[in-house]
């Protein structure tokens, strides 16, 4: 993981970690919002924004699997 | 961070055949004329760090050329190297520091490129002696590796190749090429284009204001594929919803022929089918137990809740046809009837007997006719006797006075008598005269007497005889009428003493009621089956509809099933996410707007500053930057004093001068915030006269300061300039041909 970028003030991501601290980590994907965050434009960030996407996708597989699940209870399939 | 050009090493590209050059300023300016290859060396660099990338991405520069030709003629290998001395990072801990020089090698042959970045570090213990403050010509490496022998030194070199280097130069704080262009280097006229277009314009005044991390971190929130996925969801679920209340709708329809069928049978249903069902279960169990009870059947334990209620009452009719065929529930009754019949009939003949009987003697007391016989039986028998005994005495004296007369006859005449002085005859004639006296009066009535004595106690005895017959009679008839109401009483089972002939009455009516009944019950249970039957029918068709109201129940209120709730869940979590996506967006946008604002002034001057020297006159305090639009979408534009967009009517060479002005300012600040900077110009004089080429002059010279400058340009004013300001020149010789590019001694 890359240092910092000081292209974002170290103030704005103070603010941001006290902003996930206020509302707790939920997903991983803040984590990796974060690391977006610190190395905006690095190789890392790319990494992160793949973690993001991996992250969602897999709610969003788990709510298709959920649907599913859903459909054939209430006999829709 | 520095970021310093320490050397450039280049073969076989385009117009090179071979060069090496060190820089040992930071103020580096390369002059020749035209096709002396100036433009090429700082291609070159370019190249070196991004190679083909340039092809893809740039409208001018290299690309600009039509087949992005970089092999020189005549050459199979293009090779370019570029040394950078990073000097130190900001310190890791209180005491070490670390600087880094870099040698990045791009090779091209046979149309694969390779790179290969090799990475040089030194560590120093600093503490002991002041950091060393070494004019900008001299490298914080060298000055590292001649620091005093008391400060430790750790040296360290790392490869990287392909991919590989590529990472790390991002880790390090290398420009990818798109802030390459907007804010390492300007070649000749490119940035003028560029802040022409609107568009670009902004985004290009955004970068200059330092607000490219925030806006790029915004555009990469709001452009991820997967928080457009987020949002399909509602999709999902939208499909999900439609698709339920359809089947919904099929589910109602499906019912609908039962539902009918059971409503023509009076059922009315609603809802409730398992309310219904339930009913059903408690009239079935009711009817069939009573069912049972008439035909003295036990019940089953089974309760109305039981599964094999139904199957019960299926099998109960043959159970209870087969019952009534055997009679068995009858036949005790008609014995006990026929039994109690001819018991009563025996009483009531015993009775009726027993009455008649005593009716014959007119209900007189037979005891004292009995007993009044007796007395006169006695009284007759007395009289018999005496008569008889008196008869006797006078047969007797008869007899003796016959004896006597035949004994006086023989002696008659001539004797008197011996017992007396009675004559004989006298005597004689006296007996003949008693004798006659009694046969003729005397004996007959004593006879008579006798006789009627005797028929006396005959006819007595006789009735007595009758009379005690009579008794005897009655007592039998009494004893057979109260054997015979004993027995009642047995059949009956009520105590002695009450009329059992009216029980019996009571009973036989009852029985003959029991036994109407029962034929009555007999008659009906065919119909009393079929309505069993019925009501099963009725039972089994609402529990199956309890079934399908249940699953219809299940499907009217999908909250009760697991996967509804799983559902939801993994609903709400992907809403959180996509949730935090906007709202981490929203954060982006509002710190890139904060950004803004902190700096824009701060900017704004660094670009007057640079403006005035280029421009040289007053008419730099006529543009400034201006932001508009809100969060969401800001604009930046450069308006003059008016507040309108200078751009569109500035002429040439203050289009020049502020894309310069922005360059700088933007390099300075990058510089400020310890990130890596550093200017390539190429021909940067274009379309400005001498005095504004060495107004730009100064402020390459101003920004050197700040950052590491390369600088092509032809000989002139502005290399003079920069030449009496200390700058590093290097000088190109002519176009020398095939000979390629070379460096003038």
């Amino acid at each position: 993981m890359g240092k910092p970028q000081p292209g974002i003030a170290t103030d704005a991501l103070e603010r941001l970690r006290a902003h996930i601290r206020r509302h707790g980590v939920r997903v991983e994907a803040r984590l990796a919002l974060l690391d977006l965050l610190q190395s905006t434009k690095t190789a890392s960030s790319q990494t992160a924004a793949t973690d993001i996407e991996d992250d969602i996708e897999d709610h969003v597989r788990a709510v298709r699997a959920a649907d599913e699940a859903l459909r054939r209870d209430l006999g829709l399939r | 961070m520095t970021m310093r050009f320490c050397r450039l090493e280049a073969k076989g590209f385009r117009g090179i055949v071979a060069l090496d050059i060190t820089f040992a300023n930071d103020l580096v300016v390369v002059e020749g004329e035209n096709g002396s290859g100036k433009s090429s060396m700082l291609q070159a660099i370019e190249w070196c760090l991004f190679g083909s990338e340039i092809a893809s991405k740039s409208k001018s520069g290299i690309a600009a050329r039509v087949d992005f030709e970089v092999l020189h003629r005549g050459t199979s290998v293009t090779e370019v190297a570029v040394t950078f001395d990073l000097g130190a990072d900001e310190p890791t801990t209180d005491e070490t520091e670390t600087q880094r020089r870099l040698t990045l090698r791009r090779q091209l042959e046979n149309k694969t490129e390779k790179l290969h970045l090799i990475e040089a570090s030194i560590t120093t213990d600093i503490t002991p002696t002041p950091k060393v403050a070494g004019p900008l010509q001299r490298s914080l490496f060298d000055e590292v590796a001649t620091a005093t022998p008391r400060r430790r030194s750790t040296s360290r070199s790392e490869d990287y190749l392909d991919e590989d280097a590529v990472l790390r130069l991002r880790e390090l704080g290398f420009p990818d090429f798109d802030e390459w262009r907007r804010s390492f280097c300007q070649y000749q006229e490119d940035p003028r284009h560029a802040i022409l277009e609107s568009k670009d314009r902004s985004t290009l005044l955004a970068s200059m204001l330092g607000l490219d991390a925030w806006t790029d971190l915004r555009a990469r929130i709001e452009g991820l594929r997967a928080r457009r996925t987020l949002a399909e969801l509602d999709a999902i679920e939208a499909d999900l919803g439609a698709d339920y209340e359809r089947s919904l709708q099929r589910g109602h329809d499906g019912t609908s022929n039962l539902r009918a069928r059971l409503e023509s049978q009076g059922v009315v249903l609603d809802a409730a089918a398992v309310v219904l069902a339930a009913q059903a279960r408690r009239r079935l169990l009711d009817k069939a137990t009573s069912l049972c009870r008439a035909f003295e059947i036990d019940p089953t334990t089974i309760d109305d809740e039981s599964p094999e209620l139904l199957a019960w009452t299926r099998s109960l009719p043959s159970t209870l046809r087969a019952k009534a065929q055997g009679e068995q529930a009858t036949r005790a009754v008609l014995e006990r009837r026929e039994a109690l019949a001819e018991a009563a009939r025996r009483a009531r003949k015993a009775r009726a007997d027993f009455e008649r009987l005593r009716a014959t003697d007119n209900g007189l007391a037979l005891d004292a006719t009995i007993e009044g016989l007796e007395a006169k039986l006695t009284t007759a028998q007395a009289r018999a006797a005496t008569t008889k005994a008196a008869l006797q005495r006078e047969d007797a004296r008869v007899a003796l006075l016959r004896e006597a007369r035949a004994y006086l006859r023989e002696r008659e005449a001539t004797e008197a008598c011996p017992l007396c002085d009675h004559a004989a005859p006298d005597l004689a004639l006296r007996i003949e005269r008693e004798l006659d006296a009694l046969g003729n009066v005397r004996m007959v009535e004593l006879r008579a007497a006798a006789d009627d004595a005797l028929q006396q106690v005959a006819r007595v005895s006789e009735q007595l005889a009758a009379a005690r017959k009579h008794a005897s009679e009655l007592e039998a008839l009494r004893r057979a009428r109260d054997d015979s109401r004993a027995r009642l009483h047995a059949l009956l089972g009520t105590p002695q003493g009450r009329d059992a002939l009216d029980e019996v009455d009571v009973e036989l009516r009852r029985i003959e009621d029991e036994l109407a009944t029962r034929r009555s019950r007999m008659d009906h249970l065919e119909a009393d089956l079929v309505s069993l039957r019925e009501e099963g029918d009725v039972l089994q068709d609402l529990e199956r509809l309890a079934i399908v109201e249940a699953g219809h129940e299940a499907q009217a209120d999908p909250d009760v099933l697991p996967s509804h709730a799983a559902f939801e869940a993994a609903l709400d979590r992907a809403a959180e996410v996509l949730t935090d996506l906007e709202a981490l967006a929203r954060f982006a946008r509002e710190e890139e707007a904060a950004a803004s604002r902190d700096r824009l002034a701060e900017v704004e001057r660094d670009f007057g500053r640079y403006l005035a020297l280029v421009l040289t006159d007053d008419g730099a305090a006529r543009y400034r930057i201006q932001g508009k639009g809100t969060a969401q979408n800001l604009r930046y534009d450069v308006v003059d004093a008016s507040g309108k967009s200078a751009l569109a009517i500035a002429n040439q060479a203050s289009l020049s001068a502020l894309s310069f002005a922005l360059l700088f300012s933007r390099a300075e600040a990058r510089s400020d915030e310890g990130r890596l900077a550093a200017v390539l110009l190429d021909d940067p004089c274009q379309s400005l006269d001498d005095a504004r080429a060495r107004g730009l002059a100064r402020a390459v010279v101003e920004l050197s300061k700040a950052c590491p400058l390369i600088v092509a340009a032809p000989p002139g004013g502005f290399v003079e300039e920069l030449r009496q300001h200390g700058a590093q020149v290097v000088a190109l010789a002519p176009n020398q041909g095939e000979g390629g590019v070379e460096l003038l001694p």
